[in-house]
């Protein structure tokens, strides 16, 4: 999903909502060039593939094995005991 | 965010059904809610809004895991949203059903914290709000730093018999959301994604 402009959209839509169209400032991986490479690696399947290309965005990624431990920190700290410390806001677009 | 054997599901039946073009991969909405739901309903569980979470320093999405506050998450989790076009719901009509997120009911990460849990209980009380806000903050070098809390344990605590000592990298290089503070075991591969 990063592939898409950050334009502060609440929602994306394929073939709708503007991609991240800037220019990578770095050489070398930097996290503030995510976006744009991301598109950047778009174009290039696209250029090779054309119409048989399949361009997935997903979100995050969780299962098992997940070392980042993004997703997998609730469950276990849910389960631990103690007062568990939650993020307020929007409660229904928390872990989307 | 999606399950990756979905995710795998997902991409093979694309590619075998012949379809094209880009398409948003995301699971059915879910809330902290239905987390607490599926994990323990029974969790005692405070919250905070983001002005204190970031008047105590807490690192958004390091430190609080899945945290973004609103001024600087606009394009992440806090505001993702997918338009009804999004693949799963998609897949959904289609006959493909996501999994449920009750990692606390039948996953083995769920079983593992059930055992944990009870073992826990028997040796802990209970914390406060503060007190869960500090262990949060612990275990980087810098503020920002959080604590790199893999559930993936490392499994060596030996070298090998070789004629030299397998090296012991600490890690180093720019600053970034995600560092690790300890050193990494040669031979087992880290993998850090902190974005999608």
């Amino acid at each position: 999903m990063s592939a898409y402009a950050n334009e502060g959209a609440r929602e994306f839509v394929e073939d709708v909502s503007p991609l991240d169209e800037r220019q990578p400032t770095h050489e070398e991986f930097n996290l503030e060039d995510y976006g744009p490479r991301k598109v950047q690696c778009e174009r290039v399947v696209e250029a090779a593939f054309g119409p048989r290309s399949v361009l997935v965005r997903p979100l995050l990624i969780v299962g098992p094995h997940d070392a980042t431990d993004r997703f997998t920190y609730w469950p276990r700290r849910l389960s631990e005991t103690g007062t568990v410390l939650l993020p307020d806001g929007p409660r229904a677009t928390s872990s989307r | 965010m999606i399950d990756a054997r979905d995710l795998g599901q997902f991409v093979l039946r694309t590619v075998t059904d012949g379809r094209s073009g880009p398409v948003n991969a995301v699971g059915p909405t879910q809330t902290m809610a239905d987390l607490i739901a599926a994990c323990n309903p029974d969790a005692d569980v405070v919250y905070a809004d983001h002005e204190w979470l970031l008047e105590r320093d807490v690192s958004p999405f390091v430190e609080l895991p899945l945290w973004l506050p609103p001024a600087i998450g606009v394009t992440l989790l806090a505001s993702w949203s997918v338009h009804d076009r999004g693949a799963c719901r998609d897949e959904t009509a289609r006959g493909h059903r996501c999994r449920h997120p009750d990692v606390g009911s039948r996953s083995r990460l769920g079983r593992r914290c059930r055992r944990r849990s009870r073992a826990s209980a028997r040796r802990r009380s209970s914390r406060s709000c503060d007190r869960e806000c500090y262990v949060a903050k612990t275990g980087g070098r810098r503020s920002a730093h959080g604590l790199a809390a893999s559930s993936c344990d490392a499994t060596r605590i030996r070298t090998s018999s070789r004629p030299y000592r397998a090296a012991s990298c600490v890690p180093m290089g720019m600053f970034a959301w995600f560092q690790y503070s300890g050193s990494e075991i040669a031979g087992w591969p880290v993998k850090l994604k902190i974005t999608v």
